[in-house]
């Protein structure tokens, strides 16, 4: 909880300019700095060595993705075919319905998990027993700690056809759900369940703002009247706005990372028309098919629209939030 | 002087950290090649497992070695096999001994002065792609196996000189035994051989007695409910039903996720579909003579119609797409009794077998094969043959010694199926027991393409006139064996205490054994062959996947999401994604 508070942004009073710093200073300054502190860029190195070799060097790899690679060739004698691997790509329906897919699933648990980590983070925020607190914020905790391979295999039990959810439903009179083959309910069964494997560390950050907001605020407000209605409303929003900005804009640079390791345990093909997603679609082309070289270009095509969105998110972030990577 | 001491640490940390990175294996002088060879004493054969101690490595040379002229005489130096295949999850080993110390590596070295050491042995679904890296890596092992996951691996090897020709080596050092393997599967090596080259060595089958599947019933229930026919469709139908209503199962037949199971039910249609796979179909000929696969052949919407059917009547589990075939949910299904009917492969018996009677605390609650049954009933539904070759064996081009692994295969070729190894019952135990055999690996392991309708033969003859005279291999004796202990457990009605050994004894070791069944539909004319006999063509690589779409239409068909009147459009739209160029392929190079 602790380290939660002191990573966050700090957070500025509203009407409050901040003066932004340069990115960089003159040239003179640079080199000055570093005539100073050259120790510490020294000890840099290693880690710059080890990043340029192990991130930067497969790099080269992205080359197949323009080839009509052959492994027995190699990238060096695998024909050059240009775009070809990406034409062929978006030739295929298969993989069209993908992009839909991906970005309505992606966008939906974005947008689903931000309000319930909020929702919940306020009402736990008027637990006034501490233990009750802790309790409940552990609970909720707890799944975003389990691996979906686990968590698939329990989905898969609780949501058969004659699980337990589907049991309690017909108990109360209603009809049997398909949650995991009805192309229809797929998408929002993996929604739902990732936003309750996944709330509960989106809770841990809320609350974290929360318990940073001045409590003499509360009180004046308290003293002016205010429900506790108009406090959330009126108080706790408005200070929880960046920090709001900021998770979601971050969020956003994941936009096509809809969540592979859920979706590839739990679909199937009758639900690929919904259900089948960027990574999932890579998957069983690139790997299981042998088609290396598609699926580099669906992986770099990927990689150059998260890079994009993930600098606009960035972008977005430190002009709401004032929240700078570097 | 704090800077000067700053830069030395500095300087230390990067050294110490490229040393870490560096490759410990790597020697600081070059492989000893001159060394002596390793001392092979003249002791018997190490058949038992007396002597557990691994192979010494110091003295293995990868340089040539001359050979000397029978398959089964040692060589003078030790000769070292770098190599490479898949290593199946389920292998067993005793403590202590793994795929590099096994039996199989001690009697090599034992018996013919050749050492293998293993490059990488990951297990078998992760083996294609480290194969392709090494591939890539232009660092092939000496030896490694090709698997059938890939055909087209075996043609880009050649195009790249990156295979050694096996030919002379062949010839001159292959024991007879595994060389007349062409005399009874005369086509498969054919595949293999490149302007008179011969560049991986099949690793053949075990003959086509194993290809046709079965449908394997609960026998307590079966008996249960006065073990009554199975002769047409409705018979099937009605024990399902009888099966849900009498005994408790939750559904009538077992459907997998890859829809495997069921779609080997279709020749109780007349289709022939084989499965669904980019490399697969099940390709023959319509009115005018022109190979087309099954799926577009009118019988298949009938077979599409009733299985739709049986979902709808819920004979088939609403949860099948989320059921592994091998996973924990696809046994699981059979040994907690949910079903007590499903179409599989011929060893059963060591699939669901070894655990259905446990679980039920049955003796008697395993499943027997029968034939599938038809529409009209009057012969079974025909059984499907394909073009069946489990892999290729090659080397790398600068491999020195293709002699030493033609005695390597020779001499397990020798071990498991020759009639004259003559093994004592510890000897069968300690190579083959517990499934030890498959310490061999697929790199060195062919298969006698008549091992299983053989053994068929004479372990079933043993078994109905207890002459056991003739149970001259050693797969013979152990299916026997292990047949024979089954055979006494059930007559004493009691859970066998190998229960493993329900494999064998459902695979051959009574008359209504799979095998028995097969060997029926082979006496009768009731088998219908793929005509794509050979690797798949080229042609297939250029095309897209074109399995998913079909999986995916069949699902939504059963499930009633679609009518069954699309499928038409549907094999349209598998034209047009590459299904025409697949079967033009096919028709210019088998039509």
């Amino acid at each position: 909880m602790g380290s939660a508070t002191t990573n966050l942004p700090q957070v500025q009073p509203p009407g409050n300019k901040v003066k932004k710093e340069r990115y960089f200073g003159s040239p003179i300054r640079i080199i000055k700095r570093l005539r100073r502190e050259w120790p510490l860029h020294l000890l840099m190195v290693p880690a710059f060595i080890v990043t340029l070799i192990f991130s930067y060097g497969p790099m080269y790899g992205l080359i197949m993705a323009f080839q009509d690679f052959n492994p027995a060739a190699s990238f060096a004698n695998s024909p050059w075919v240009g775009l070809e691997n990406f034409r062929w790509l978006f030739s295929q329906p298969a993989f069209i319905r993908t992009i839909p897919n991906t970005l309505f699933i992606s966008i939906s648990k974005i947008v689903l998990m931000t309000l319930a980590s909020i929702i919940f983070s306020l009402m736990l925020n008027e637990v006034r027993v501490s233990f009750c607190k802790r309790f409940f914020q552990t609970i909720v905790y707890i799944p975003h700690f389990i691996s979906w391979v686990i968590l698939a295999g329990v989905m898969q039990t609780l949501l058969a056809s004659d699980g337990v959810v589907n049991q309690f439903i017909i108990s109360l009179g209603g009809d049997r759900v398909a949650f995991l083959t009805d192309p229809s309910i797929f998408p929002w069964t993996m929604i739902w369940s990732d936003v309750w494997k996944g709330f509960g560390f989106g809770t841990v950050v809320y609350l974290a703002t929360i318990t940073s907001i001045d409590p003499e605020i509360y009180e004046s407000a308290v003293i002016d009247g205010a429900s506790k209605f108009r406090q959330i409303w009126s108080i706790t929003l408005p200070l929880m706005g960046p920090i709001i900005v900021l998770m979601a804009t971050l969020a956003m640079g994941n936009v096509l990372n809809a969540g592979f390791d859920q979706i590839y345990n739990l679909y199937s093909p009758v639900v690929y028309s919904t259900g089948d997603i960027i990574d999932t679609y890579l998957f069983r082309i690139g790997l299981e098919g042998g088609r290396f070289a598609v699926g580099m270009a669906v992986g770099l095509m990927r990689s150059v629209v998260s890079m994009i969105l993930m600098s606009l998110s960035l972008f977005f972030a430190y002009r709401v939030a004032n929240y700078r990577l570097f | 002087m704090k800077k000067l001491l700053a830069l030395v640490l500095v300087l230390a940390m990067a050294f110490a950290l490229l040393a870490a990175c560096a490759d410990p294996d790597t020697p600081d002088e070059p492989p000893a090649t001159d060394d002596p060879p390793a001392v092979v004493d003249d002791d018997p054969p190490a058949t038992t497992n007396e002597d557990d101690t691994p192979p010494v490595a110091t003295g293995a040379t990868s340089e040539f070695v001359q050979p000397p002229a029978n398959w089964d005489e040692p060589f003078d130096q030790t000769v070292l096999i770098r190599a490479a295949a898949p290593h199946g999850v389920n292998w067993f080993f005793e403590d202590g001994d793994d795929i590099g110390n096994s039996p199989w590596t001690r009697l090599w070295y034992d018996e013919l002065n050749v050492q293998v050491e293993w490059e990488f042995t990951p297990v078998t679904d992760e083996y294609v792609t480290r194969l392709q890296l090494s591939i890539a890596a232009g660092d092939l092992p000496d030896v490694f196996h090709i698997p059938v996951e890939d055909p087209f691996m075996f043609r880009n090897l050649v195009s790249h000189d990156m295979l050694l020709d096996l030919m002379p080596a062949y010839q001159n050092y292959a024991s007879q035994r595994i060389r007349d393997f062409e005399l009874t599967d005369p086509d498969t090596i054919q595949n293999f051989i490149v302007d008179g080259q011969l560049f991986a060595l099949p690793r053949y089958y075990y003959g086509q007695i194993d290809q046709p599947w079965h449908m394997w019933v609960r026998k307590d229930w079966f008996e249960a409910e006065g073990s009554p026919e199975i002769r047409t469709v409705d018979d099937l139908e009605d024990l399902m039903h009888a099966f849900i209503d009498n005994h408790g199962a939750a559904y009538g037949i077992h459907v997998d996720s890859d829809l495997r199971w069921l779609l080997r039910t279709a020749p109780m249609w007349g289709a022939y579909i084989g499965e669904l796979a980019d490399n697969g179909y099940f390709w023959r000929p319509d009115e005018t003579g022109r190979l087309r696969p099954g799926i577009t052949f009118p019988e298949f919407e009938v077979a599409l119609e009733n299985w739709a059917r049986w979902f709808d009547e819920g004979l088939i589990n609403p949860d099948f797409m989320t059921i592994d075939q091998w996973g924990d949910n696809g046994v699981s299904e059979v040994v907690n009794a949910r079903v007590g009917i499903m179409c599989w492969w011929q060893w059963w018996g060591w699939w669901g077998g070894n655990n259905v009677v446990v679980m039920q605390d049955n003796y008697n609650a395993y499943f027997v094969p029968f034939n599938l049954p038809t529409v009209g009933g009057t012969q079974p539904a025909r059984g499907q043959v394909f073009w069946a070759n489990n892999g290729t064996i090659a080397a790398s081009a600068d491999f020195q010694n293709p002699a030493a692994l033609m005695k390597v295969l020779s001499m397990n070729d020798h071990m498991v199926f020759s009639p004259d190894a003559n093994l004592t019952p510890d000897q069968l135990e300690y190579f083959m027991g517990n499934g030890r055999e498959h310490g061999m690996s697929p790199a060195f392991q062919m298969i006698d393409p008549q091992a299983d309708l053989l053994q068929f033969q004479h372990v079933l003859h043993a078994m109905e006139t207890g002459d056991t005279s003739e149970l001259f291999t050693t797969g013979m004796q152990f299916k026997h064996r292990d047949s024979l202990h089954i055979q006494e457990a059930l007559a004493a009605g009691q859970i066998p205490e190998d229960i493993n050994a329900f494999g064998a004894y459902l695979q051959m070791g009574f008359d209504g054994s799979a095998y028995a069944r097969s060997q029926h539909l082979f006496d009768t004319g009731r088998i219908v062959q793929t005509a794509l006999w050979g690797e798949i063509p080229e042609e297939f690589l250029e095309v897209g996947a074109t399995a998913d779409m079909l999986m995916e239409a069949i699902m939504l068909i059963i499930i009633g999401a679609r009518p069954v009147s699309d499928w038409p459009d549907i094999i349209e739209e598998w034209y047009a994604q590459g299904g025409q160029v697949k079967e033009d392929a096919v028709n210019r190079h088998f039509g």
